[in-house]
């Protein structure tokens, strides 16, 4: 391929990728609004209401919590120079992955399951994948929320630090990653109606594929390249590095997230941007 | 983009012409694949894995700002993914859409309404989806609501709305939507008949307001009075452009002969005179067949009072011709059949059924009907133990406007003139000029080569057709209170006579709105009264191969304007029937001012007393 056609596919991808951000930030209030829509859908006319997006994750935690320091003897052997226990290194695995899971699922029936609106509005569709995210980081907002407050208390206040540091760049990258997972699952979902199955299949031995319920080197050697072979490690390896060991280490496994990201949002903004005018024939 | 050009008395002003909407070559074709992964297939390997389902060819279609375009068309004909394919929600196939300016579609009510939410959070989600900025909702929230008249309820869940109301509310909102297009798809069938009628002056308003709008709707009369363009669309293209009085005309007229194909069986059990007997059994066979929508509650409470003279008549153990039901058969029910009842707008009367035992009282499920006393009558002879079979049409034509859903509030003024129709032979010697001689055609414009504007179904024809003054003399010009004698001319094409005579229906439509001013006919027996005398009035009972119809009105109480008038045969016949031929929009009637011009349409005969206060 010559230079010039390179530069040509990066334009066009640049244009989508555009076309994208601006179609969310040009309707940044209507987004606002669905969002609000979203968190309230779920829990609307339940008794307590959105009272139960704050009971849902603080129970899980809870139960968690419980699991782990009563019920199982982990083997997560802790750092020295951490301070942190076994309890933290899980809980900073799981909460990623749950918003990564929830991201996954629910995304990809975010265009599907609104063919009215996609028929009968003219409307951003991208919206549609985007207010997804709202769900899952609102659950594992307050998750992490529990998570700073029970690290600080067994901690006593030492890796407080590294959170401020770490936690905003690598939230921005979660977003990013999610963002366009989001794209690429809800169009891709309108044309292969199978894509949902996959992703079930994936998310149910993603908790077991990924180191989040033991330390990369505590299982055998020949299988290990599999954890390697999913982005998602990378991601989980950041959050572990920011909450559990406190620091901004493990530089390799932010770069190869931070390509992810970029990857997967320029892809998936590509891909929605081309494919959305044909959702109308395929719902 | 370009704001609304101001408007100045209903004229607009600004740029004289910008092209809002501009189709080039599109066509539009849905892709059916047999297997879910051919598509895939296909889009790895390049090949075709398809096949095409073609709804839209070669559409080519420029709209300029401020045209209203009604659109016609059968189901299925690719009215809906037009506006789709402009409003962007499809991509077409080929061929370019350039929309100038922001769209609003109100393809479909109620989209993105979540039935948990209250009726205002709903309002609010919807119009900020539709593109509406948040100021602008806040600015136009209230008179959503009022519109909707849900002012005390709109903050409870949408799902305690009755589906009126639902209905309503997702019509307020998506109308409330400011844009430079607006498409519209039937969305005007909401609620009950006053939201009705203020959903259509909504799209009225909006439609003047200066947009562009595109309107897609099966109600030919709508679009004859919002749109100032019409297309056909038949088969996924264009087959008529121009405008709305002609193409909703040549749309009708499709659509008629198309119900008189399906109801083939019906026309057939018309009968000829000697076998009028025959004739109902026939017509009760074909009625049970006909798929019977609901009778809105206008028609059911025509049917109960003609129910009322239909039981007093078999009370008396003998059936006036009237009815029709001499039939030796024993029928099982009253059975109200489809009819073609308003002339014109063409559209098509609403199927009615009404079940009613005649021979047990008791089990009739109109009371009043049961205690309605007997009538004395000149009827004389026949056994009614069998049910009653009677057609609709009698009655429904007793009020064609109100029967159809025309929702406009002031569509109903419908005035009864006083008319003296006579019938006598064709070649009567008081008219030479009702012989269709060449010079007379001209003169109307009647000729055989402008047939296909006429609907027929090939049973009678319309020879002639003369407006005449006092004096006789031909004219489209009357005044104020003068003399306005129709006379037509009619001929039967089938071989044998049929049972019912040839009678005739006009309709006068104004012309700056076509809204209906005056319909009368020869078929519709104004009283109860009449009903039973129905044969006996000299107008119905004549029988001939040719005929002449004359009808007298004097004075003329319309106001100075031009009128639209529409003229149709119809046998004489209470029960159903289709007619024999039509033609809407036959030519304009012009009446002048006498003296002063009357604020209104129509003017009264009045008897006037002014006295002492006294008694």
């Amino acid at each position: 391929m010559t230079f010039g056609g390179n530069s040509m596919i990066l334009t066009t991808y640049a244009k989508s990728t555009g076309e994208c951000i601006r179609a969310i930030t040009t309707h940044r209030r209507l987004l606002l609004a669905l969002i609000k829509r979203e968190l309230s859908d779920e829990y609307v006319s339940h008794g307590l209401s959105i009272g139960w997006t704050f009971i849902h994750p603080l129970i899980l935690m809870l139960v968690y919590l419980f699991l782990f320091t009563e019920v199982f003897v982990t083997r997560v052997t802790v750092i020295p120079g951490s301070g942190a226990n076994a309890v933290v290194y899980l809980l900073s695995g799981i909460i990623p992955w749950l918003a990564i899971s929830q991201v996954m699922s629910r995304s990809a029936m975010s265009v599907v399951g609104n063919g009215a609106i996609v028929k009968q509005m003219s409307f951003p569709l991208e919206l549609l994948p985007i207010k997804t995210l709202a769900g899952p980081f609102m659950f594992a907002g307050i998750s992490l929320v529990f998570l700073i407050v029970y690290g600080l208390w067994i901690t006593r206040g030492s890796i407080l630090p590294a959170y401020l540091l770490g936690l905003p760049p690598l939230v921005i990258i979660t977003s990013m990653q999610l963002a366009g997972l989001a794209l690429l699952l809800g169009c891709l979902q309108v044309f292969v109606r199978d894509l949902k199955e996959f992703v079930n299949v994936f998310l149910t031995i993603g908790l077991f594929i990924h180191p989040i319920l033991y330390l990369p080197n505590a299982i055998p050697a020949a299988v290990r390249p599999i954890i390697y072979l999913s982005p998602f490690s990378y991601l989980i390896f950041c959050w572990q590095n920011v909450l559990f060991y406190g620091e901004v280490g493990w530089i390799w496994a932010w770069v190869v997230s931070v390509a992810f990201a970029v990857i997967f949002f320029v892809l998936g903004a590509r891909i929605f941007v081309v494919t959305k005018n044909h959702f109308g024939d395929f719902l | 983009m370009t704001a609304t050009p101001p408007i100045v008395h209903g004229l607009q002003v600004g740029p004289p012409l910008e092209v809002a909407i501009c189709l080039d070559g599109v066509s539009k074709a849905y892709k059916l694949y047999d297997r879910p992964f051919s598509f895939l297939k296909e889009a790895l390997t390049g090949r075709s894995y398809h096949r095409d389902k073609i709804v839209l060819s070669d559409i080519s279609l420029t709209l300029q700002r401020g045209e209203i375009l009604g659109i016609i068309g059968r189901n299925g004909a690719g009215k809906s993914t037009l506006l789709k394919l402009i409003a962007g929600t499809l991509a077409p196939s080929a061929g370019d859409i350039a929309v100038n300016g922001r769209v609003a579609a109100i393809l479909e009510l109620g989209t993105g309404f979540n039935p948990n939410y209250s009726g205002r959070d709903n309002v609010i989600l919807s119009a900020l989806m539709r593109g509406m900025s948040e100021e602008a909702v806040r600015r136009k929230f209230d008179s959503i609501v009022a519109f909707a008249g849900l002012e005390g309820v709109i903050d409870e869940p949408f799902h305690t709305y009755s589906s009126g109301m639902q209905a309503r509310l997702a019509f307020a909102a998506a109308t409330a939507v400011e844009a430079d297009v607006i498409l519209i798809d039937e969305a005007l069938a909401a609620g009950d008949v006053r939201f009705a009628a203020r959903s259509l002056r909504r799209i009225h308003d909006i439609c003047q307001s200066g947009v562009t709008a595109l309107f897609v709707s099966h109600t030919t009369y709508h679009v004859m009075q919002l749109c100032t363009r019409a297309i056909w669309i038949d088969d996924g293209r264009i087959r008529m452009d121009g405008a709305p009085i002609d193409v909703t005309r040549a749309y009708d007229y499709e659509m008629l002969d198309a119900i008189a194909r399906d109801n083939g069986r019906t026309s057939a059990s018309l009968g000829t005179k000697g076998d009028r007997r025959s004739g109902s059994s026939a017509m009760s066979e074909a009625s049970v067949e006909a798929p019977v929508p609901a009778l809105e509650t206008a028609g059911l409470e025509r049917l109960l009072n003609s129910a009322h003279a239909l039981k007093s008549a078999a009370d008396e153990s003998e059936v006036p011709r009237a009815i029709g039901a001499q039939s030796p058969v024993q029928v099982e029910a009253v059975v109200l059949e489809p009819a073609l009842v308003e002339l014109a707008t063409g559209q098509v009367g609403r199927c009615a059924e009404a079940e009613l035992a005649a021979d047990a009282p008791e089990r009739l499920r109109l009371k009043e009907a049961v205690q309605e006393p007997a009538r004395p009558g000149n009827l004389s002879r026949g056994q009614s133990n069998g049910k009653l079979v009677v057609g609709e049409t009698a009655l429904a034509t007793c009020a064609p406007f109100s029967l159809t859903p025309s929702v406009l509030e002031s569509s109903d003024a419908c005035a009864a003139p006083k008319a003296t129709l006579k019938e006598s032979t064709f070649e009567s010697p008081v008219d030479a000029i009702m012989r269709p001689t060449a010079t007379a055609k001209d003169k109307v414009g009647f000729a055989e080569g402008k047939r296909n504007t006429r609907f027929s179904t090939g049973q009678y024809r319309m020879l002639d057709i003369a407006f005449l003054d006092r004096a006789g003399r031909r004219t489209h010009t009357f005044r104020f209170g003068e003399t306005l004698r129709l006379v037509v001319g009619y001929e039967c094409l089938m071989p044998e006579l049929p049972e019912y005579s040839c009678g005739l229906a006009a309709a006068f439509r104004r012309t700056t709105d076509f809204e209906p001013v005056m319909y009368f006919n020869t078929n519709y027996p104004h009283s109860n009264e009449e009903l039973l005398r129905y044969f006996d009035a000299p107008f119905r009972n004549y029988f001939g191969r040719t005929g002449r119809i004359e009808a007298v009105i004097d004075p003329l109480q319309l106001r100075a304007g031009e009128y639209h008038v529409s003229l149709g045969l119809l046998p004489n016949q209470p029960g159903p029937h289709e007619f024999y031929e039509f033609e809407r929009a036959y030519c304009c009637i012009n009446v002048l001012a006498n003296g002063f011009d009357e604020p209104s349409v129509f003017y009264p005969i009045v008897q006037w007393t002014n006295g002492p206060l006294e008694n």
